[in-house]
């Protein structure tokens, strides 16, 4: 065998075996083990909201690229599970009754360390009958599928529905930035993006850890929507604590009525540990532990865009 | 080597050892090396092996006040022994030690941790256990034997 031969062998080895690896990377199915490890928590984070007073995470599916989550309904009569959800969409946000869809849905994809177009939550009234469906479009957003079933809800009702009792939801909500803005709404909303994107930038380069600098990126950028997350983070959300960090942040860009309104979602992660990186399946999630901090560095986020973008 | 030699210093390791490990878990936990849960855990999977070992050292120190000198015409103890119980008693405290280090740099999850002292003590465990009754007999125990 002669050394081109040889060299070619080797070389097609090479490749084969990186393609391999990549084709494996992005095959979910590899991490099962982590995704099963947080049903747990899941659930956790629905129960101390209140959405676990309905619907309960019961199972995933993992296939290659996706991931479904099955959301199943605590009540077992259609009317019953009708009523007491409405009343926690209406109690989340009573002028969008997706909301609440869209918050789990969005706390899911973090928690799962997935990105949005590779989840759906189905909410199941039991093993068969679907309500809603939840995915990710790439043009819309977060999309909510709601599917009507038509027995049982108008031929038999349940009277058990009279025994509902619910509290009040305790999911945070991310703050809303009002601010008048005049000319066009495409390139006001141009303008917005970019300046909160600059000062975002500039602000996380001189952030870090002890060791590390924080490293930047942004997940999505469209018209109306910018995501940042941020990683290799310390004592920003949490600063009393040296933990590691990494959050990720929304917004959301809306005109109303000659005024911009501009949501802002936080959601952040935390680790133990000092000296090398945690690894991502490591981090928990600091809306379960540290929620009033969580809440309270959005609100000193939503001031500091707001200065930024009136002054 | 004398049995009573022997003993005298794997004696001062393992109280050396013992306050070594459980400065650095909270040394380490100060710099968040453990999350506060985590802590717990750790404290609560330590905690039985060291009781192994003081726990024998101090019922042996206690059952033998009033001893002062080394036992007249003590055998000595054969080399086989001496190599043993020297370095299984070393190796079981390092092996524990690296791991905690290990996982408060986040080079090891906290699973990881978890699995690795059950396989530590799945290995270890029952030989030091032999080792270290065998050492710290109470006299009444050798009468028995």
């Amino acid at each position: 065998m002669n050394i081109a031969r040889l060299l070619t062998i080797i070389i097609l080895a090479f490749f084969l075996t990186k393609a391999t690896t990549l084709s494996a990377q992005s095959d979910i199915r590899n991490d099962s083990a982590f995704f099963n490890s947080r049903i747990e928590t899941l659930n956790e984070w629905l129960n101390s909201t209140g959405v676990g007073q309905v619907f309960y995470l019961s199972s995933i599916k993992i296939k290659k690229s996706k991931l479904e989550a099955i959301m199943t309904s605590k009540y077992k009569d259609i009317d019953s599970l009708t009523i007491a959800w409405n009343v926690l969409k209406h109690d989340y946000d009573s002028t969008d009754l997706n909301a609440l869809y869209r918050k789990v849905f969005n706390f899911f994809a973090f928690e799962f360390e997935l990105g949005k177009d590779s989840l759906t939550l189905n909410y199941k009234l039991n093993e068969k009958d679907v309500i809603a469906e939840v995915l990710y479009n790439k043009k819309k957003g977060v999309v909510v599928k709601s599917k009507s079933l038509d027995r049982g809800f108008s031929k038999t009702r349940n009277f058990s529905i009279m025994n509902i009792e619910l509290e009040s939801l305790n999911v945070s909500d991310g703050p809303v930035i009002e601010y008048a803005a005049s000319g066009s709404n495409t390139a006001n909303l141009k303008i917005t993006r970019n300046k909160i994107n600059e000062y975002l930038t500039e602000y996380f380069s001189k952030k870090g850890t002890f060791w590390y600098d924080a490293e930047i990126e942004i997940l999505k950028e469209t018209y109306n929507e910018l995501t940042f997350e941020v990683t290799q983070l310390s004592e920003e959300i949490l600063d009393d604590r040296n933990y590691f960090e990494y959050i990720r942040i929304e917004f959301r860009l809306a005109k109303k009525e000659g005024e911009f309104d501009i949501k802002i979602d936080v959601m952040g992660k935390y680790c133990g540990g000092f000296g090398f990186l945690p690894r991502r399946s490591e981090y928990r999630n600091m809306e379960t532990d540290f929620k009033n901090d969580l809440e309270r560095y959005e609100a000193k986020l939503a001031i500091r865009i707001k200065n930024l973008l009136t002054n | 080597m004398s049995e009573t030699i022997l003993r005298n210093k794997i004696s001062k390791f393992i109280l050396i050892s013992n306050a070594v490990l459980f400065v650095t878990i909270i040394i380490l936990y100060l710099f968040n090396g453990f999350l506060p849960d985590e802590f717990t855990v750790l404290i609560a999977l330590i905690s039985p092996v060291t009781a192994v070992y003081i726990g024998a050292l101090v019922k042996y120190a206690i059952e033998n006040k009033n001893v002062i000198d080394n036992p007249p015409n003590e055998k000595p103890v054969n080399q086989l022994y001496v190599t043993i119980s020297y370095w299984s008693i070393p190796f079981h405290f390092s092996s524990i030690f690296i791991i905690i280090v290990l996982k408060a740099i986040n080079l090891m999850t906290f699973e990881e941790l978890k699995i690795s002292f059950s396989i530590i003590e799945t290995f270890f465990g029952a030989y030091v256990g032999y080792i270290v009754s065998s050492l710290f007999k109470t006299p009444d125990e050798k009468k028995e034997d």
